[in-house]
């Protein structure tokens, strides 16, 4: 049966034939669904649901939420959101003592919408107490596995790239895949405290042949040659694991113990789409405190507006122990194992066009 | 020219760049892992036709250029391009195949299109998002099939491929999407 995606300017979905058209990639996500809870399940994971509504949705500086507004019984009004990731929850219950949870967790990013971007998607997300973030390695690719395998696909596909999921994922740092991919040094613009030097970066990216504009930060510059250079070369012919991102560009990861200019992060990619987000988290709370200070102020810099830090989620991680933890787009997983163009081919009522 | 976002560009925008200008013919914001959103475009420069691609913040101010859009009634092709008439004042047009591209197929006589000009110059030009066409070959309805969900392959009467449901036979008129050609209904005509 071919299933078929339409495009934004195509009819409504609820249309008979659309929605039929539509439906192998729905059936495609469901069969993934049960087969993922069905892995948990085996490995001693317990299904959490947490909740979507959120002191803070969030600190990272290009996150941008939902806000809303609690009326008390009196009226008086109070701000929530909703959340962008479950992940403040998620560590909270780490420190109330559970040890393997995964939550399919519906989440909302404001300013998001595209091809590979719905404002409202479903981040799987799953922790393991005590062991290391290498272990969510295994974890990655064995889902990227199951979810070929539940599909009744040899290969993950998308915009005519592919990627075989059975293979072993190809490992590399930021910094092989800068010089690699845009024969930049990153860390040589990296300092051991994790200050970074943007003008080095800047006349890097320059002598790659990227543009750089006066006001962009270190981190902009980054972005620019990430997007430009290295997402598209990656998770060709196998998944990669880009691993290592220095240690600003990792809000709520811990630092690698032999290179503190690194952090524990990896994301998973294949055929160049963004899959997964996996950390060794980051379980102290003074530290933690002056990143998301740092990611505030830097939002307020560029989109004028600061979300407030959840208190109540920095006294958790006083309890919180040594832990791993990922987040997987799983409707991005759903689209490259169905053969879909498009997340809203893959979501069972898309999110209004506004 | 007015400054905007480059989040706020839209695919027919055209933008000044170092002092020439481009029509934007692809966009896609991308947001890797937490980082500066950047915005990829593809873009054709007017004054020579050559295709650049190019990459800005999503929060990064742009000039954008005005430019006229009004309605254009196709007349006929033919060595000097593609004409067509302001049906408010006759005036003419001459359109260049680099600005139809592929779109050629869709043009019907007397089609209602959009055009996009900046100082009497055609930058780009928009279909009617939906067509009648005929179904022109396409494999015969066999016993059992029904109208559930199952597409096969088809010629359409302007050379296009598209995939219809299985119940469509060789005269039916169809209207489908122009932007990729997709199914979505029997002509009611």
């Amino acid at each position: 049966m071919a299933a078929r995606d339409d495009p934004p300017t195509a009819a409504s979905w609820w249309r008979p034939e659309v929605h039929a058209a539509r439906r192998p990639f729905l059936l495609t996500r469901n069969r993934m669904a049960a087969a993922f809870r069905g892995w948990f399940a085996q490995r001693d994971f317990l299904e959490v649901e947490t909740a979507a509504l959120q002191v803070s949705p969030g600190n990272e500086a290009h996150l941008h939420a939902f806000a809303t507004e609690a009326i008390g019984p009196d009226g008086a009004l109070s701000p929530l959101y909703l959340r962008t990731s479950p992940e403040f929850a998620c560590k909270s219950l780490l420190a109330a003592g559970e040890r393997r949870i995964f939550d399919f967790a519906r989440v909302w990013r404001n300013r998001e919408r595209g091809d590979l971007h719905s404002p409202e998607f479903t981040l799987l997300e799953w922790y393991r107490v005590g062991e290391p973030y290498e272990t969510l390695m295994d974890d990655g690719a064995a889902l990227l596995a199951l979810a070929a395998e539940t599909a009744g696909v040899r290969r993950l596909t998308f915009r005519g790239r592919s990627a075989d999921p059975f293979a072993a994922p190809e490992r590399l740092t930021l910094a092989e895949a800068f010089h690699r991919f845009a024969g930049v040094d990153l860390l040589a613009t990296v300092q051991a405290n994790g200050d970074t030097d943007r003008d080095a970066l800047a006349s890097a990216a320059l002598a790659a042949g990227i543009r750089v504009a006066q006001d962009d930060t270190w981190a902009d510059v980054f972005s620019r040659v990430l997007v430009a250079r290295v997402e598209p070369a990656l998770g060709l012919g196998r998944p990669t694991i880009l691993c290592e991102y220095p240690i600003s560009e990792a809000a709520l990861a811990r630092p690698k113990a032999s290179d503190p200019r690194v952090a524990e992060r990896f994301e998973l990619y294949a055929c160049g789409v963004e899959l997964a987000n996996c950390f060794g988290e980051l379980t102290d709370p003074a530290e933690q405190r002056r990143r998301f200070e740092l990611e505030m102020a830097e939002k307020a810099r560029v989109y004028g507006e600061r979300y407030p830090i959840d208190e109540d989620f920095l006294d958790a991680l006083t309890l919180t122990p040594p832990a791993s933890g990922a987040a997987l787009g799983f409707d991005r997983l759903v689209m490259l194992a169905a053969g879909a163009e498009r997340i809203d081919s893959v979501l069972w009522t898309p999110v209004a066009r506004t | 020219m007015v400054k905007v976002a480059a989040s706020s560009l839209r695919k027919g925008n055209v933008v000044d760049v170092d002092g020439k200008l481009y029509v934007i013919l692809k966009l896609e914001n991308i947001h890797p892992g937490k980082g500066t959103p950047v915005t990829q475009l593809d873009m054709r420069r007017i004054s020579d036709g050559v295709k650049v691609s190019e990459r800005w913040r999503t929060t990064e101010s742009v000039e954008k250029a005005f430019v006229d859009e009004r309605s254009f009634n196709f007349l006929y092709t033919d060595a000097e391009g593609y004409h067509f008439m302001n049906p408010d004042n006759y005036d003419q047009i001459v359109v260049t195949a680099d600005v139809v591209g592929d779109m050629t197929v869709y043009l019907q006589d007397g089609m209602t299109v959009t055009l996009l000009t900046h100082e009497d110059v055609a930058l780009s030009l928009e279909l009617p998002a939906r067509v009648t066409l005929e179904v022109v070959e396409t494999e015969p309805v066999t016993k059992g099939q029904t109208a559930s969900g199952s597409y096969k392959p088809a010629i359409l009467s302007n050379g296009v491929r598209s995939m219809v449901p299985t119940y469509i036979t060789v005269g039916t008129r169809i209207v489908v999407m122009t932007e990729d050609a997709s199914f979505l209904e029997r002509a009611k005509d």
